[in-house]
């Protein structure tokens, strides 16, 4: 089973991700917050981490320069809030493989872009 | 300087230039009048001479026999009289029996003159023609006539006939000629050359004058309202002379003061305008995070076993909550597009039709719901273009919204694409209500809702064509609108061909 790790910090939007993710058959870990979810991440190795940018504490970014110099090695996919450009191309910079604006995309979007990066 | 800015050459050329023409033309006038009225006193003034003499002289009858020796006598003495009177010669006298025959003429007798010999032409030719251009002129004056050759003003030589009258009888006529020098010519010429100095010289004090009083305050001017122009609200200006220049410049120091204490006041206002989109921006931006959060949770619950009065209600408020985000994110993104901060991400080879073929097909429900009679006969066709994807996304996503929302069931919208030269034209035409003359300017204006768009059923921010106005704009393109109030709508989407 892949293992995917959320770390947003609007609980709702969270807990609706994890379902939609969990019924589709993936294992999926949440964390509030970016320094949870690093630990997340060195223990568990997952196959995707679905990223928000805006967090409390260190943001997206942060943690996306943690793992490289951690040199740890898994596909992003941001699940942001504004979509601006700069946010886009800042993204796309440090690698992710796929950026998400949460307001315009559905559950069934986000399903779709998971299932194209690691597949079932 | 350059010559064809400065007020003072150009007043200074116009002058000299009236002056001159004004002076030929009075010149040339004074010079003619000049010369008839001192040619006709000169001939008055012979004339009375040498009828003075001539009467003096015939008065004793036995004289007036033309016995040669006492003509040749009668004629020396004339002479003599004449030169003692006007200190001038008689160039020739002749004089003639009543048979216009003459007796007598001083002309052989006089030393060096000869009708052959005589260089002057007109002189020669007034000899030899003789009486054949003798005109005849009547004094009123003693009842005396006058025998006259014409002789043109302008010519040097003067001839005059007097008659002979004794005891009221003409007996014979005394001819003379003279030779007259009119010099009025070279006084008026000379006479022009020192008003033409004058004018030179005043049109000189005049460009000082006017240099010093008019075109230099109005640079001193000029200077002060460039830089009011680069928002300096600081220069007064100081000019010395009271009259209508000085009104100006202390309307303008007024003026100044007016604007120096306006300036807080627009830095006030700039400030809240910046204030406002920063705070429609902040809220905008906050209300995305729970908007989605619905949004995202209503499909979690959509999985759910759901009675169907339940799922009714949700989708009733997955509906509002789909208005809210795109209220919300028009209002985003005129925030930012006065902020400056909506940024681009301009990609080549977009095709044009992909974007329009997606657009229509979210919009798809919409059209079927109302029965409209939808038709884009373009949608297999291919127009490359350079552009935003997202943003060219607003832009028909808004066009398209506002056709479905303002056009009742069974209407028509339809789609073209049309190619102009480098431009394409996306022509999307709809028969809603139409848009009135008098709105069409605040149609692409913030907040714009015209009275009908308010009164419909359907909800909207006002900012939809303002954000798309500006997207197309940023893409080197323009919107414009044809309408007819009442009947539909079409708009025109221009954007370069890459």
């Amino acid at each position: 089973m892949k293992k995917i790790v959320i770390i947003e910090d609007e609980l709702i939007l969270a807990e609706a991700l994890k379902e939609r993710l969990t019924n589709t058959g993936y294992n999926v870990f949440v964390a509030y917050n970016g320094e949870d979810g690093l630990e997340y991440i060195r223990k568990k190795t997952p196959d995707l981490l679905i990223l928000d940018i805006l967090l409390p504490g260190i943001n997206g970014y942060d943690v996306m320069r943690k793992l490289k110099e951690s040199n740890i090695k898994v596909p992003i996919l941001v699940v942001s809030n504004s979509g601006q450009p700069v946010e886009i191309e800042k993204s796309q910079e440090m690698g992710v493989r796929d950026f998400i604006v949460k307001v315009d995309f559905s559950l069934d979007d986000v399903e779709k872009k998971v299932r194209s990066i690691i597949g079932d | 300087m350059k010559l064809r800015k400065s007020i003072n050459i150009k007043v200074s050329i116009f002058l000299a230039a009236i002056f001159i023409i004004m002076g030929a033309i009075s010149a040339f006038v004074f010079l003619r009048d000049l010369n008839i009225k001192e040619f006709s006193r000169i001939k008055d003034d012979n004339y009375r001479i040498v009828k003075v003499l001539t009467n003096e002289l015939f008065n004793n009858k036995e004289i007036w026999n033309f016995n040669s020796a006492g003509i040749k006598e009668t004629q020396d003495k004339f002479i003599e009289l004449y030169k003692n009177i006007t200190g001038q010669n008689i160039f020739l006298l002749n004089i003639y029996n009543k048979d216009s025959i003459i007796e007598a003429s001083s002309f052989f007798e006089l030393e060096g003159y000869s009708a052959d010999n005589l260089n002057d032409n007109e002189i020669k030719n007034v000899l030899i023609t003789g009486k054949d251009n003798i005109i005849y002129e009547s004094l009123e004056e003693n009842h005396i006539s006058l025998y006259l050759k014409n002789i043109d003003p302008k010519s040097k030589i003067l001839e005059i006939f007097i008659p002979v009258i004794i005891e009221n009888k003409i007996i014979g006529a005394v001819e003379t000629y003279f030779i007259i020098e009119i010099e009025a010519r070279q006084y008026v010429i000379s006479m022009a050359v020192i008003t033409g100095i004058s004018i030179l010289v005043a049109l000189i004090f005049m460009y000082i004058f006017f240099y010093r009083y008019i075109v230099m305050p109005i640079n001193i001017i000029r200077r002060a309202t460039y830089s009011v122009s680069k928002g300096e609200f600081s220069r007064f200006i100081q000019i010395n002379q009271k009259d209508e220049i000085w009104d100006l410049a202390d309307d303008f120091n007024r003026m100044i003061r007016g604007l120096n204490s306006l300036s807080g006041e627009i830095t006030r206002l700039k400030d809240v305008g910046k204030m406002k989109s920063e705070f429609i921006s902040i809220v905008a931006h906050q209300l995305r995070t729970p908007l989605s959060g619905i949004k995202w949770a209503l499909e979690t619950v959509f999985e759910k076993k759901l009675s169907n009065n339940v799922s009714q209600w949700l989708l009733k408020i997955q509906d509002l909550n789909e208005r809210m985000i795109e209220i919300i994110t028009d209002f985003l993104n005129a925030a930012r597009i006065e902020e400056g901060k909506f940024g681009y991400n301009f990609e080549k080879n977009v095709d044009l039709i992909e974007i329009l073929n997606k657009i229509v097909d979210s919009h798809l429900i919409g059209i079927i719901k109302k029965k409209i009679n939808f038709s884009f006969p373009s949608k297999n066709s291919s127009f490359i273009i350079k552009a935003d994807v997202n943003k060219l996304k607003i832009v028909f996503d808004n066009l398209l919204d506002n056709a479905i929302d303002y056009t009742s069931d069974n209407g028509s919208i339809g789609i073209k694409l049309q190619k102009q030269k480098d431009f394409v034209i996306v022509e999307i035409n709809d028969t809603g209500i139409g848009i009135r003359k008098e709105d069409m300017i605040k149609l692409f204006t913030r907040f714009f809702r015209s009275k009908e768009a308010k009164s419909s059923k359907t909800a909207g921010s006002g900012i939809g064509l303002f954000v798309a106005k500006d997207i197309v704009k940023k893409h080197n393109g323009d919107i414009l609108v044809e309408s007819e109030f009442g009947k539909g709508s079409k708009f025109f989407v221009k954007l370069p061909i890459f």
